[in-house]
């Protein structure tokens, strides 16, 4: 498995045409930024250390008309400055948007990503079967295809931000809205929620896996089968542990008769690469550690402590590993 | 002024003065010692926010940390951002404003002295709720934005986001009451030949704040004090999506009341480094008119720049363009009176004392944040960088390098006015040091933090991220940067006691808070001024040759009204002295805004036990008013 540490999060690594176009202009805004700061600071420098005969607070023409010349010229420039940022910066805008409009066809990748407190609900919506498929938190997509994210929540404003890929887009309860994004470069990249949404607001991440086209599919079939029957009498005993505690009131594994839906699908636990919305690497120790004290390494989630006892730990944690 | 009988400035000592001791405490009506009131306890809340800062960055010290809980840490920055924005920064202008007015234009006192009293303790007990909440563990947790619907109750069944909307009624109430007094006294009351065009600067920025004031707390509190209060107490649905509300629309409000506010901590600050800069260069400001329009648009144009907060709401595209325009038109404003106080400076001689080192480090910082700031008004950055550690920097740069050094400045350069004392320029110039090193060290790195993607409002971060050096880092400045504020309070308390007697003029400004003696009588002048320049000390002549007026009875507590252009002398007008009333004015207030969290009949309440003391306090009396 990929180690979760590479999972990439800075605007200035692109891997997407989105993101490289804002790269690009904020690369600009950023180096006129930082020309006209030292200009300021070296005309105010000059200003106070050039040597002067002047002492008396008196009014000189001539000095007064210097003053305004220089006044005047400083602000035309930085007038006209503006207008061409501010034109450059339509110019990206309209870029992206139109973009947008361009690229969607059947070939389109459609997904629910849907914001809870504090995990991510992620519907793939396909015109043929299967339907739909459903899992949480890490969100798989074909390399060098739009995908368009239909970005809705559940209970508060989360946003969704996956620097390398584009900018921010709010999940608004009672509004549904989309988002476009396309990945150009394999990588496993973090979208950590963006927007404050209470207790667990740092510990909110969805990682996007970006794969090649064959690779997503081997990934999407997987996903879209039940869980696989115990094959071993360890994990069919983890099977028991797991339909009898409560954990089927709030969780489904595929296949399993259990249907909650106010927690994340575990049907593929194994093959994810983090536990708890990026609270933890998905390794047995955390997990075991996560279900024995849900509280521990995420306090404040709404996973409540549990019943599953030590002795039933080893099975149900045997049973979880194969759900790949 | 040595015209004057002696007898005639001890009446007016008796005259203007309040009570000694313990009644004079809860009595008062002195602008001066109300001002300074402001200025103290809102320092005192500085410290307080600053205190719930340095918890935070040792958090963030390093990954994983477990200093805090995530429930802690919620409470500590919503409660960290509402302290310094409502509770610091804007009490701690207006109170300089209610200080340097009436001594800046000539007048004996402010036109409602009662109200600005109410005002203050209002604004105390606010202050003092808000803190309250926060020990007994229940402290805000939904941001200082408070956005629906998580401070709504479903989100937060807490009494946390009530206190937090409670709290923003008591400032409201205190800033209104402080915004009209000054508005109007800065219309009604200037020495006569102060026109308009003659007006100080730093009075031209508290006028112009003092309207933003009316303006943007009016905006607040119909979002706050009604909407966000009455979802809460009495389940109202004006933010609930499934009953016809609208989540977003708190965010519209909000933000409308919002990004003028940070220009109304500014501009007073721009007033401060006016007067500063022609102190220390020795020369009238270049530029006067320029200034004072470019104050007045940065105003207007700060209630039309709101939606660049909420980019990444989703909005049609040419709406995201007007506010990209709206948000880079607003710097044209501010960048005219930089380019001025520059002009400013290259024309004159500079003076090397501690305020100017204060300016100088604001140019730094907040030249940077400014630029910051236009690649946040950019739709496709800011969708980038919103909500990322990139803003906490840039809004660190602009509101301490904007708002706090020139306060810091105006601190020490006032100084010896409040107390009669000079602030020692050793301990002044290591405090420069220190704030300028800390805050860079703070705020800097941050700008490449959110680059690199990490977002606002964590209580922590994992290890695998790489954030750690740089957050390590900002700690070490954020504590480097706490000393420097703990020198210079040492430095004002200490001063007053051992400082140098300034005299009435110590840095030979131009100004009329320095005609009169430090600190100023009770009744602030001797005799009132009459005005004939821009810069009356700095008119040839001395002090025996300034016009004065007479004919003011020094029995009674009298000024003169003049006309709001050209402060042509209309009549005389009584002001009231001191009372009691104001104060258990406040105090029923308070009582009804908190019980009002609990029940619908605090409204009941309250009025019952405001009302009858806003009565007496209000009564025409012969002689007098209110």
């Amino acid at each position: 498995m990929q180690s979760p540490a590479a999972a990439a999060h800075s605007v200035l690594t692109p891997a997407s045409p989105h993101a490289v176009a804002i790269a690009h202009l904020a690369r600009l805004f950023f180096s006129l930024g930082a020309l006209v700061w030292l200009a300021v600071l070296a005309f105010l420098a000059w200003s106070l250390l050039r040597s002067r005969g002047l002492n008396q607070p008196t009014e000189d023409t001539h000095v007064v008309r210097r003053q305004t010349g220089a006044v005047g010229a400083a602000l035309a420039l930085t007038t006209i400055l503006l207008l061409a940022l501010g034109f450059v910066d339509y110019r990206t805008g309209r870029g992206i948007e139109k973009a947008h409009a361009r690229v969607l066809s059947a070939d389109t990748v459609r997904v629910q990503l849907i914001g809870h407190q504090w995990w991510w609900e992620i519907r793939y919506q396909q015109a043929t079967w299967p339907f739909q498929v459903t899992t949480a938190n890490e969100l798989h997509i074909p390399l060098g295809r739009p995908v368009v994210l239909t970005l809705e929540s559940r209970d508060v404003i989360h946003s969704f931000w996956a620097p390398n890929l584009h900018g921010k887009s709010d999940l608004v309860p009672g509004y549904s809205s989309q988002f476009l994004v396309q990945a150009d470069t394999p990588g496993v990249y973090a979208a950590p929620c963006a927007e404050f949404c209470g207790t667990q607001h740092a510990k909110m991440m969805l990682l996007v896996v970006a794969q090649p086209p064959d690779s997503f599919a081997a990934w999407y079939a997987n996903e879209s089968r039940d869980a696989p029957a115990p094959r071993s009498d360890s994990t069919d005993r983890g099977r028991q542990v797991f339909l009898a505690a409560a954990c089927p009131f709030c969780h489904t594994i595929r296949g399993t008769g259990s249907g909650g839906t106010v927690a994340p699908d575990l049907t593929h636990i194994a093959g994810r690469r983090m536990l708890g919305a990026g609270a933890a690497f998905n390794t047995r120790t955390e997990l075991g550690g996560w279900i024995e004290n849900p509280q521990g390494m995420k306090p404040g989630n709404r996973m409540p402590a549990n019943l599953v006892r030590g002795s039933d730990l080893p099975a149900l944690l045997a049973y979880l590993a194969t759900l790949k | 002024m040595t015209g004057l009988a002696t007898a005639e400035r001890d009446a007016l000592a008796r005259t203007w003065g309040t009570p000694r001791g313990i009644a004079g405490f809860f009595t008062t009506v002195d602008h001066k010692r109300i001002g300074l009131r402001f200025i103290g306890t809102a320092l005192c809340f500085l410290a307080l926010g600053g205190a719930l800062a340095l918890m935070m960055r040792t958090q963030l010290a390093r990954p994983d940390n477990h200093l805090l809980s995530p429930q802690l840490y919620n409470q500590f920055f919503t409660t960290h951002g509402t302290t310094m924005m409502f509770l610091f920064a804007v009490p701690v202008m207006m109170g300089l404003g209610i200080y340097l007015v009436p001594l800046m234009i000539g007048t004996r006192n402010v036109v409602f002295p009662r109200l600005v009293a109410y005002a203050y303790w209002v604004y105390l007990f606010g202050g003092i709720f808000l803190y309250s909440g926060l020990l007994l563990g229940n402290g805000p947790p939904a941001g200082w934005f408070s956005y629906t619907p998580l401070s709504e109750t479903p989100f937060d069944p807490t009494k946390g986001s009530d206190i937090w909307a409670q709290m923003i009624t008591f400032t409201e109430i205190a800033m209104l009451g402080v915004a009209v007094t000054l508005i109007i006294t800065i219309l009604k009351q200037r020495a006569p030949g102060m026109s308009l065009n003659r007006m100080p600067l730093f009075v031209w920025s508290i006028l112009v704040t003092s309207f933003m004031v009316v303006f943007a707390m009016t905006t607040i509190a119909v979002a706050s004090t009604l909407f966000l209060a009455a979802d809460r107490l009495i389940n109202t649905r004006f933010f609930v999506q499934q009953s016809g509300g609208d989540p977003v629309l708190w965010q519209h409000l909000f933000w409308m009341f919002g990004h003028p506010e940070v220009y109304i901590i500014f501009l007073p600050a721009t007033g401060i480094i006016s007067h500063l800069v022609a102190t220390f260069s020795r020369r009238p400001v270049f530029g006067y008119t320029a200034i004072v329009f470019s104050t007045i648009a940065t105003g207007i144009i700060s209630f039309g720049v709101w939606v660049h907060h909420m980019f990444a709401v989703g909005m049609p595209e040419l709406g995201l363009s007007f506010f990209t325009a709206s948000s880079l038109i607003v710097t044209i404003p501010t960048a005219i009176q930089l380019f001025c106080w520059i002009a400013t400076l290259w024309s004159g001689r500079p003076q090397w004392r501690v305020p100017l080192l204060f300016i100088l480090g604001f140019f730094f910082i907040l030249v940077r944040g400014g630029l910051t700031g236009v690649m946040l008004a950019s739709v496709p950055v800011d969708l980038q960088l919103h909500d990322t550690f990139f803003v906490v920097g840039h809004l660190h740069d602009v509101l301490i390098g904007g708002a706090v050094f020139p306060l810091l400045g105006g601190l020490i350069y006032w100084y010896p006015k409040f107390s009669g004392r000079m602030a020692s320029e050793t301990a002044g110039k290591w405090a420069f040091a220190l704030i300028f090193i800390g805050q860079n060290l703070t705020f800097f790195p941050m700008h490449i933090l959110g680059l690199h993607g990490m977002p606002r409002r964590t209580y922590t971060y994992l290890a695998s991220t790489g954030w750690g050096g740089l957050n390590f880092l900002e700690t070490i400045g954020a504590y480097i940067l706490a000393a420097g504020v703990l020198v210079t309070v040492a430095n004002l308390i200490l001063s007053a006691f051992y400082g140098r007697s300034a005299g009435n003029d110590p840095w030979a400004a131009d100004t009329l808070e320095w005609a009169t003696t430090s600190p100023p009588p009770p009744g602030n002048f001797a005799a009132l001024p009459v005005v004939e320049s821009r810069d009356p000390l700095w008119d040839p002549g001395g002090s025996e040759e300034r016009p004065i007026v007479v004919g003011l009875p020094p029995d009674r507590r009298e000024v003169l009204f003049t006309s709001a252009l050209d402060a042509i002398p209309v009549r005389r007008i009584p002001l009231p002295g001191p009372t009691i009333w104001t104060f258990f004015c406040a105090v029923g207030t308070a009582i009804g805004l908190v019980m009002l969290i609990f029940t619908p009949w605090g409204l009941v309440v309250g009025t019952a036990l405001a009302i009858p003391p806003l009565i007496i306090w209000a009564w025409p009396k012969a002689g007098g008013s209110a």
